[in-house]
């Protein structure tokens, strides 16, 4: 029977667009660490080649066992997330190659996370069912970082991490704010999904309101109180975004959005006034120049390498990105921006873009309300955090200490990252098959 | 009721997102495109040292090709080496951290190779390829230089080797010097000692030319008509204060002296009385016509505090008045001597690498006009002509209790090739100083002789 249908032509075409995708960005992953080991060394071998390789297998095994085993699943997440890793992975190398191997252990393990993630049936609904005891998991995992948290590199500040008792291995760190990123998303979309089921927000009497937003307000309160005593305020802001934008959703009421940023800004103002590693931060992106050799040293250092890329970049391997501190973690994009140039890093918004596009799409599509709050919480919360440092690298924002999800050196949130993208994909299996 | 669906929520945040990402893509083009150059020029840009330490700097050659400073090492540690040590202030140093100095700094532009050829650039900018400096050949000759040097042992002074017709500066010695290899390591106590290594004494001490100025005042007054060699003076050894001193003739002249005679004699009473008769406007006008009032030109940072105006021509006739004058300034001035009363032009690069890495020479500039006529300048020198060279050594009083030693000399006597200008710091005994002139003057005749 010949097919009627306009959209099943264009199944099909997207039904080849992945592996086609995945082979274009496997030609770039590849291309970048033959150009890394004949710029660094002036040959090619094992040790330039084995993480991308790596990652290549990953990726060919993920692309092969989704189409397999759910072939509705969207095609382009999956060659979007490839790509960054895949950077990551030639980043890795060229910035800090002593990590090498902990990043491309951490993309693999995520990738093989993201495939159990979307091909598991009816993850969804114990992610629905448990969501405080979740919540309150995440957040002793968050308290106990406070009674015992450290940091890998040793310094006695930013003590965000738990040290893992796994026998038989080097040392495994843990940053619990990231695993409580995802689960306050599914917190706040669990539970707007059971308000929007039982009953809509009936009337605007104020008790109402206020018995609608009480436990939500607990519950995210105590979540900032723990960030901004523990000061990761990178993760503190992504909180009241990610907030803020799924409480408009569920409302639909703009003056709550007004009202959020302005107390944020009050916040902000607040700490400023307060807090002395605010003020050094806030002054540091005002005017970074005065002071350019010591307290705005890094962001100062970052908008060189930014204007050293130009339009074309360096080329990898021949700019300097190393001036810049922890230049593989936070400030990956700098290092982008330096040896790709405006083309390499609109490359990366373009990505983050269309990640951003796609997920929102799923939850347009969405048909129930748990669904679309999720796919709209991770693809907010996603966006948000790679705008968050996109913007503070390039002194739009002030800086907050967040990685650039996918690409920067980090194991939590490289996990957790591919968590929220095998969700994404996992919902995509289950929306409508209507591609736009 | 549509305006409240979930949908238009979710495509507001979408275009949200959107908007977000669009201030990151405007933010990204200003600093990489508008804002750009603007602030990688800023001093303290690690990329302008990383560039500046890969740059491979060009060689500096002496006249026969001898290399006195190059680059060597691989391209992530180029070290600039000086073979010969001492060779001096004239070659200067390049020092990443301490910057340049002499040749270095005057022709740091063509050393690092900033005016490259088109292709260069390419190379540089596409393919990152280290820029390439171009080589310098200078007049300088290593040989000459490093026994100049040595002549000095412990005493400070400086020495000017130049040719008299080209002004080809051969020795430019300034000492005590630095050696160059060990710069950073010294620097700090290059710049304390109190005895100034780093200073370019042979173009930028600043001496008391005592009667030094005699033949040029003598060459002048006689082009005016204002004296004849064989008129008669009085009192030609009378005694003359200078500074609570009293001096006289260097050797006692004859009864019946003349103004040859106060040449030969260096006698410092008639050359008040004749300064006295010309005055300051034309005394002025003779220093400023053998060139001891301006720098001379050259790639070498020449810079002297301004002096001040001549006040008394009683001193000023004698050299012992505000008027003080660098080694270069009086070997050019003697030069004139051999060179028909005109000074040259002072060179001290003879050849510059171009873009194709072919040596080019540079042209040699003529003096402007003559300082005096060839028959003055004929004269006196011939009345400075004993035992076959030219030469006449002088001591001025510098202040109280401090002379300096000169000593000048054209060699050899028949065609004057060679003008020698030694000063010594602080000596009074003229045999140093003349030591010093003489052993310069075997080493030019060796190298003369030698085919």
């Amino acid at each position: 029977m010949r097919s009627p249908s306009f959209s099943f032509r264009l199944d099909e075409e997207h039904g080849r667009s992945e592996p086609i995708l995945l082979f274009v960005v496997a030609l770039f992953v590849l291309s970048n660490a033959l150009a890394l080991g004949l710029a660094r060394d002036g040959r090619i071998d094992g040790g330039t080649l084995w993480g991308p390789l790596a990652w290549l297998v990953a990726q060919g095994t993920a692309v092969w066992l989704l189409r397999r085993y759910a072939p509705d699943h969207d095609p382009f997440l999956l060659p979007l997330v490839g790509l960054l890793t895949g950077w990551g992975i030639v980043l890795q190398d060229r910035l800090a190659p002593n990590f090498l191997v902990r990043q491309v252990v951490w993309v693999v393990l995520g990738t093989a996370v993201l495939v159990g993630i979307t091909l598991v049936p009816r993850n969804l609904r114990w992610l629905r069912r448990y969501r405080y005891t979740l919540l309150i998991l995440g957040i002793l995992l968050l308290m106990a970082t406070l009674m015992f948290g450290i940091n890998p590199t040793g310094a006695s500040v930013a003590r965000y991490w738990l040290r893992l008792p796994i026998p038989f291995l080097t040392p495994v760190y843990f940053q619990p704010s990231e695993l409580l990123k995802l689960l306050l998303v599914i917190f706040l979309a669990s539970y707007f999904d059971e308000r929007e089921t039982v009953g809509r927000l009936a009337g605007n009497g104020r008790l109402q309101r206020l018995s609608y937003l009480a436990p939500l307000l607990l519950m995210w309160g105590f979540c900032m109180i723990l960030l901004v005593w523990q000061r990761d305020l990178g993760a503190a802001t992504l909180f009241f975004i990610v907030f803020l934008s799924l409480l408009y959703l569920a409302t639909g009421d703009w003056r709550i959005v007004a009202g959020g940023v302005a107390l944020l800004l009050l916040a902000g103002l607040f700490a400023y006034l307060a807090f002395s590693l605010v003020t050094l931060r806030i002054d540091a992106w005002w005017n970074p120049w005065p002071d350019a050799d010591a307290d705005a040293f890094q962001i100062v250092q970052s908008l060189y390498a930014v204007a050293a890329g130009g339009i074309w970049g360096q080329g990898i391997g021949q700019g300097y990105p190393q001036y810049i501190p922890v230049v593989h973690s936070d400030f990956v994009f700098a290092a982008i921006a330096e040896e790709w140039g405006l083309i390499g890093s609109l490359g990366v918004v373009g990505c983050f873009a269309l990640l951003a596009h796609r997920g929102m799409r799923l939850a347009l599509l969405a048909e129930r309300p748990f669904r679309r709050y999720l796919a709209a919480g991770i693809t907010i919360l996603l966006a948000a955090q790679a705008f968050l440092i996109m913007a503070g690298v390039t002194k739009l924002l002030p800086l907050t200490g967040v990685t650039l999800p996918f690409v920067s050196y980090g194991g939590s949130s490289m996990l957790i990252s591919h968590v929220m993208a095998g969700l994404l994909l996992y919902l995509s299996t289950k929306s409508r098959q209507i591609y736009l | 009721m549509n305006n409240h669906s979930p949908q238009t929520h979710l495509h507001k945040m979408q275009r949200a997102i959107l908007l977000g990402f669009l201030a990151v893509a405007v933010s990204l083009a200003f600093w990489s495109v508008v804002r750009s150059k603007a602030i990688l020029g800023r001093d303290d840009n690690p990329r302008l040292v990383e560039a500046a330490l890969r740059i491979q700097r060009g060689q500096i050659l002496d006249r026969n090709g001898t290399v006195l400073a190059h680059t060597v090492g691989q391209p992530e540690a180029l070290a600039r080496t000086y073979p010969f040590e001492t060779i001096g202030p004239a070659v200067g140093y390049y020092s990443f951290r301490h910057g340049t100095a002499g040749i270095e700094a005057g022709y740091d532009a063509v050393l690092r190779g900033d005016e490259a050829s088109f292709t260069a650039v390419i190379n540089q900018q596409l393919l990152h390829a280290p820029q390439i400096g171009r080589d310098v050949q200078l007049t300088l000759d290593a040989e000459l230089q490093t026994t100049a040097e040595a002549l000095f042992g412990s005493a400070h002074g400086a020495v000017v080797l130049l040719d008299t017709t080209t002004g080809d500066i051969l020795a430019l010695v300034s000492h005590p010097g630095y050696n160059p290899n060990l710069l950073d390591v010294n620097f700090d106590e290059l710049v304390a000692d109190e005895s100034a290594p780093l200073l370019n004494r042979a173009v930028q001490g600043q001496y008391q030319p005592g009667l030094v100025l005699q033949p040029f005042i003598l060459a002048a007054a006689l082009d005016a008509d204002r004296i004849q060699l064989d008129g008669a003076v009085l009192n030609a050894n009378r005694p003359v204060p200078v500074n609570g001193e009293v001096k006289r003739c260097q050797t006692t002249p004859p009864d019946n002296a003349t103004w040859a005679d106060v040449l030969i004699h260096r006698c410092p009473g008639p050359m008040q009385d004749l300064a006295d008769r010309l005055g300051l406007a034309m005394l002025d006008d003779i220093f400023l016509r053998f060139g001891f009032t301006t720098p001379p030109e050259l790639p070498l940072n020449t810079e002297v505090p301004v002096q001040e105006p001549l006040a008394d021509p009683l001193q000023a006739g004698i050299g012992q008045d505000n008027l003080t004058v660098s080694p270069l300034q009086v070997a050019l001035a003697l030069a004139s001597l051999a060179n028909d009363g005109r000074l040259p032009t002072p060179r001290l690069i003879t050849a510059v690498q171009d873009e194709n890495g072919d040596m080019q020479p540079q042209p040699t500039t003529t003096s402007a006009g003559a300082a005096v006529t060839g028959r003055a300048a004929r004269e006196i020198r011939q009345l400075l002509n004993a035992d076959g060279t030219v030469s006449f050594a002088v001591s001025a009083l510098s202040g109280p209790d401090s002379r300096n030693g000169w000593y000048l000399s054209l060699i050899p006597a028949e065609t004057l090739q060679y003008a020698i200008v030694v000063v010594v710091e602080e000596s009074d005994d003229l045999e140093v100083v003349q030591a010093i002139g003489a052993g310069l003057e075997t080493a030019v005749t060796d190298l003369n002789d030698a085919p």
